[in-house]
């Protein structure tokens, strides 16, 4: 008989190192506006970035939909309706929806296309795919670096980016977190007007062990 | 019972976990359970009804993980509710808006006394209901 399995709460929390995203089980359910559905989102996915670092090995000759595959169905066992490659304004790399809310997700490989090819997801989120509405006004850019010093890579970019979008109103980056290689960007969505944030993920992925 | 759509639902379990998962024989025996009983028969589904659902070849940590995933948006097949027991074991429902101030401010207040409830995290438990997914499913 099993009538003593009583789960609360705390017990959630017990279970976190077996079980990925029952942390945030109870408040993924009790979001109510899109802002905390984006902010537990992230929180999700930045589980998910952990777990996926920590075993490179496995993933070396993964390629980008592989990746972004992987991605989705860790979203998937979370609960989410997760989407590969939907049809949003274009083939999305990553969509997730919670009734009328989406967030869509553009993955790029940093490699020797560079920083161009990181900018070209970076227009392909926010002036194809976002709609850049109240209920579709986060996106991210997930770049998966094979490269070593992850760290320069992406003052790379956000120095790029800046550079290179005088076009896009009212483009600013910031830093996401102390002890973080996440960085923000925000601007005006040409659609709407909005402030549209796109949040710059990077996945570690070289490796290159000299034993 | 829409057949089409019972099956549709076991495709996505198939999608997302693989047939050959724990989690897809787990939240398959769930699903074949919540579709067995008329839904206002299933009220308080605890996670030890759900633990004796599956059967003792499944951890804590598979059925965590199958409860999880049925009660997202792609598959909602439950509906998940909070509960707090008294000191005379007597259960009282915490409605979302309750615990979703306790999760801001640390304070959850009892619903019937009012008094702040401490350790509150400790104190409430989960468990669930068919969802409307479950009425669908068998009635049309």
């Amino acid at each position: 008989m099993h009538k003593d399995l009583k789960i609360s709460l705390e017990t959630l929390k017990d279970f976190q190192n077996d079980v990925d995203g029952i942390g945030n089980f109870p408040d993924r359910l009790l979001a109510k506006d899109y802002e905390e559905f984006v902010s537990i989102l992230y929180d999700d996915i930045n589980k998910i970035v952990i777990e996926m670092e920590r075993n490179l090995e496995l993933r070396k000759k993964d390629g980008e939909d592989r990746l972004t595959i992987e991605i989705k169905g860790s979203l998937c066992h979370f609960g989410y309706t997760a989407g590969h490659d939907n049809k949003i304004g274009g083939h999305c790399d990553l969509t997730v929806e919670k009734k009328e809310w989406l967030w869509i997700g553009e993955a790029k490989v940093f490699d020797s296309r560079g920083y161009t090819w990181v900018n070209e997801g970076f227009q392909q989120l926010t002036t194809r795919y976002s709609t850049g509405g109240y209920n579709n006004c986060h996106g991210a850019i997930l770049i998966y670096i094979r490269k070593p010093n992850t760290k320069q890579i992406m003052e790379n970019w956000k120095a790029h980016l800046l550079a290179n979008n005088g076009d896009v109103e009212n483009l600013q980056a910031f830093d996401f977190l102390e002890k973080s290689l996440i960085f923000c960007s925000e601007h005006s969505h040409q659609r709407t007007g909005l402030p549209f944030k796109v949040r710059h993920i990077p996945f570690c992925l070289h490796f290159d062990p000299k034993k | 019972m829409n057949q089409k759509l019972k099956n549709q639902i076991i495709s996505y379990f198939a999608e997302d976990w693989g047939e050959s998962s724990p989690q897809f024989e787990a939240c398959t025996k769930i699903f074949d359970y919540l579709l067995s009983y008329p839904v206002d028969q299933l009220t308080h589904l605890t996670y030890s009804v759900l633990k004796k659902t599956i059967g003792d070849n499944y951890s804590t940590a598979e059925l965590l993980k199958a409860t999880q995933y049925l009660c997202g948006d792609k598959v909602s097949l439950l509906s998940l509710y909070f509960e707090i027991s008294d000191e005379d074991d007597y259960y009282v429902d915490i409605n979302y808006d309750d615990i979703r101030y306790a999760r801001k401010t640390g304070k959850l207040i009892h619903p019937r006394t009012g008094e702040i409830i401490e350790d509150y995290e400790a104190k409430v438990f989960i468990y669930f209901k068919p969802s409307s997914l479950i009425n669908e499913v068998q009635n049309s």
